[in-house]
Order: C-alpha cells, then structure tokens, then sequence
C-alpha cells in the first residue's frame, strides 16, 4: 500500500516536473536559434524562473522520500 | 497552416505558440479542453497539439468528442506521463502521434513537420474554388489557369478564405489568422489586401468586377468567397454589397 502510494505521488510528481522541464529545454532551444545576443539573455532570464519551478518540484519529491525513510 | 495549441501550463502555452509561429504557422493558444472544441468547431486547424491534463474537459474527452468530425486535422498529443496504456488509448482515439515530457523543441517542430508531410502526400495540395486553384505546395495561384502573382500576405488571405469555402469570415478573424493583429486592431488592412487579391483575380479573369465575383463582402460582416464559385456573374443578378463603395480603401494603416 505504501509502496503504491509513494508511486502514485512519484508520478504525479513527474508529471508536474515534465512542465518546467519542457519549457526550459524549448526556451533555450528558441533563444539559440535566434542567435541574438538579447534573445539569449531573455532566454536565460525566463529560463531561471523555470529552473525555479524545477527546483520546487524536486523538493517535494525529497520531502516524500524522507518521509518513506522516516517510516521505515 | 494553422495550428492550435490547447496546453493548460500557460509559460507552456505561450512557449510553444511563439516557437511554432517563429516557424511559419498562423497558431492559436487555448488553455482548456471546452475552449479547444469550440475553437477547433469554429476554425477546423491543420494540426493539433494537445495536452492531455486540461481543465474543462481532458485532453481524451477533447479526442473522444473529435472522433470522426476532424478528419482533416493532424493530432499530436503531449503528454507528462509515461504509462503506454494512456498513448495506446490516444492512438485509438485518433491521435496521429504522441509526444513524452519533456521533449526538445526541435523534435516538436521536427514531428509536426512529418504529419504534415504525411497528411499532405494524401491530401489534395490545390485548393480549388470555381476557376480560381491555389496550390499549397507551390504556393502559387491560377485563374482559368492564368497565373495570379501574389505576396505571402495575399496568398495567406486567400487560402484562409477558400478554406473556409463560403463560409463568411469577419475582419477580426482575418486580422488574427492572417496578421496575427489583434482583433480589436484599429487598421483597414484586412479591407486593402482584399482589395488588392480582387485586383490581381479580376486582372486574370478580364476585369475588376471579376475580382469582386471571387471575393464577396458581406455588409456588416465581412468577407467570403463568392456562391458564384469565381465564374463571372451574369448582368443583372443581384450583387452583394462590394468593398470598394464605403469601406476605407487605399493603403493599410
């Protein structure tokens, strides 16, 4: 039972890490091809908010693992 | 070609309407499963691509409730879960492709490419609307197949309209589709550039007057192509309002 709710998190967890992943890997992608100095640094701008969320999501899914360690 | 996006993560969204439009396409951005059925209702785009977690009805209720009215429409699903029963589900449903979070922005673009490619070698790439013929593939235009040389512009426009067969299409929605403007834009362009078609079509086909044939306005509504499918109109059959009368010509502003 735990072990399956722990994968039912994880997963929901992914799913939720996907998004900001998907928009950091594409906006640096755009910001290269445009090859313009100004475009890169916007890029790398909205890219940081993204490794924001990126980072958020990873939180809590240390926070479950701890929890799982707690238990056991 | 124009192509929806229906993604509920909006820095997603705006991402990959930019990232397409820097591509060439005219695209659409919605954030729900409701909004994506309407708009697909109202525009019927080339292609798809839809997000599987939505508000508002979910990404395989939108696919469901397509089944069989979109044939023409490409469909590539996004999705941010790995189970394969959910992509073999979306495949059954109609889905042409499926795409795993997080992907590449090149092999997004890459993988549109290759639907489209795929629906084109089985589609008709001419539009054809009474003597006029519009090939999507050479981009080029012909009247009683007499070459017709438009601009990009030009050709977007009309390819919008006879896509839309005779169906009327209004000036927000061209100025949208076609100039990607605001609909609420204050500009004549959409009225100047028909202006400009009707001229080189009427120029092919003998006369100005042939131009307003193919082009009809709509008073108060705006424009679509002519019921008399681009063939002459005999004298005396009653003629829809025409652009030239009181609508703001000249150049666009």
């Amino acid at each position: 039972m735990v072990v399956q709710n722990l994968a039912e998190q994880m997963d929901d967890l992914l799913h939720a890490l996907c998004q900001p992943l998907t928009v950091l890997q594409c906006r640096l992608a755009l910001g290269e091809l445009s090859g313009e100095a100004s475009a890169m640094r916007v890029a790398i701008s909205e890219a940081l908010g993204e490794c924001a969320r990126v980072n958020e999501r990873v939180g809590a899914m240390r926070e479950i693992l701890q929890t799982v360690e707690r238990e056991r | 070609m124009q192509v929806l996006i229906v993604e509920d993560d909006a820095a997603l969204g705006l991402f990959l309407q930019k990232g397409l439009k820097l591509e060439g396409h005219q695209v659409e951005w919605v954030g729900d499963g409701e909004a994506a059925l309407e708009w697909m209702r109202e525009r019927r785009p080339d292609l798809l691509v839809l997000d599987l977690s939505l508000p508002n009805r979910d990404g395989l209720e939108v696919l469901q409730e397509m089944q069989g009215h979109f044939d023409e429409t490409a469909i590539l699903v996004l999705t941010g879960r790995s189970m394969l029963e959910e992509r073999v589900r979306c495949l059954n449903l109609g889905a042409d492709d499926c795409m795993l979070k997080p992907f590449s922005f090149h092999e997004l673009t890459a993988r549109c490419r290759a639907l489209m490619r795929r629906r084109d070698r089985y589609a008709d790439p001419v539009l054809r609307h009474g003597d006029v013929e519009l090939n999507r593939m050479e981009r080029s235009v012909t009247r009683n197949g007499v070459e017709v040389e438009l601009t990009g512009k030009e050709f977007s426009l009309l390819e919008y309209l006879i896509q839309r067969k005779e169906r009327c299409c209004n000036r927000a929605e061209l100025l949208q589709a076609v100039w990607q403007m605001s609909a609420d834009a204050s500009t004549n362009v959409v009225d100047v550039y028909v202006n400009y078609v009707r001229k080189k079509l009427g120029a092919a086909g003998g006369s100005d007057d042939a131009g307003h044939a193919v082009i009809e306005t709509v008073r108060g509504e705006g424009y679509r192509m002519g019921s008399s499918g681009g063939e002459r109109k005999q004298p005396g059959r009653a003629q829809v309002y025409s652009v030239g009368s009181t609508w703001a010509q000249g150049a666009p502003r």
